[in-house]
């Protein structure tokens, strides 16, 4: 299936950890729904430093948009 | 099943956490930094007579008493400061201070016009700063930040759950707990 988003921005920073104790270096990216029903949403994803990659950021971007359409239908 | 017990107390960097989360903002190093030293800055109720007004706003609310003639006021728990503390920066003229902090971006939020008009003097709030209001070192674990109380009833602004980004990763993230405890309060005062 095609992608209906693209990633707009993405930069480094650090975020809070799960447990709400500290801080861990984190890759926030943020992506534009491009077609579809929910076109024109935007969102972020943040993934830890560690495994940052394309395959990684496109899961949980799919996983999202995938909601945002859905959403977008109620 | 949600927290029951009421509030013990906050810290600033615990109250900066959940202000944080309160506003749909990402809890980076740079938003808890600048809400910190914006906390600083303004003194509420650890340096004040603002009770549960760490930002000292002046939003009124139900049993809220002034503390000086500008009108900061002085709330009756955590969960009406909170909420009355949200209510006013989702007012038009604080929305750089916003969208800065949405983006987990605070770093220039001192220097903007809106934080003059909120009445704090410019601030750096990339500053390191430690003591009370510490930017740095361990913060106490999401899961010893209290539950605040809902406002009285009757009130509007007990509305800052619904920040939660509902179709965000967020939502869905099993890693964040700060949302699955938003999402508790939620069930709980629904």
């Amino acid at each position: 299936m095609a992608d209906t988003w693209r990633v707009t921005s993405q930069r480094q920073t650090e975020e809070l950890n799960p447990a709400g104790t500290g801080f861990e270096s984190v890759w926030i990216v943020t992506y534009e729904v491009t077609s579809g029903p929910a076109r024109g949403a935007t969102g972020q994803v943040s993934i830890p430093a560690a495994q940052y990659g394309a395959d990684a950021v496109r899961e949980l971007i799919e996983a999202q948009v995938a909601a945002l359409h859905e959403v977008a239908q109620l | 099943m949600a927290q029951q017990s009421r509030p013990r107390s906050y810290t600033p960097q615990t109250w900066a956490v959940m202000f944080l989360e309160a506003i749909g903002a990402r809890v980076t190093r740079e938003s808890y930094r600048a809400v910190l030293n914006w906390m600083a800055f303004e003194g509420g109720h650890w340096m004040n007579s603002a009770r549960y007004n760490p930002l000292n706003t002046t939003m009124a609310a139900p049993g809220a008493t002034s503390i000086n003639s500008v009108g900061v006021k002085r709330y009756i728990s955590w969960g009406q400061g909170l909420d009355a503390t949200v209510r006013t920066i989702r007012l038009s003229y604080y929305a750089p201070i916003l969208t800065a902090l949405r983006r987990g971006d605070g770093a220039t939020i001192g220097y903007m016009h809106a934080m003059r008009t909120w009445g704090t003097r410019p601030f750096d709030a990339a500053a390191h700063r430690s003591g009370l209001y510490a930017t740095e070192g361990r913060i106490p674990g999401v899961a010893s930040i209290p539950t605040p109380e809902p406002a009285p009833q009757g009130e509007e602004g007990w509305q800052w759950h619904k920040q939660v980004r509902i179709a965000g990763e967020r939502l869905a993230s099993p890693r964040d707990q700060v949302h699955r405890r938003l999402r508790a309060l939620h069930e709980l005062y629904a």
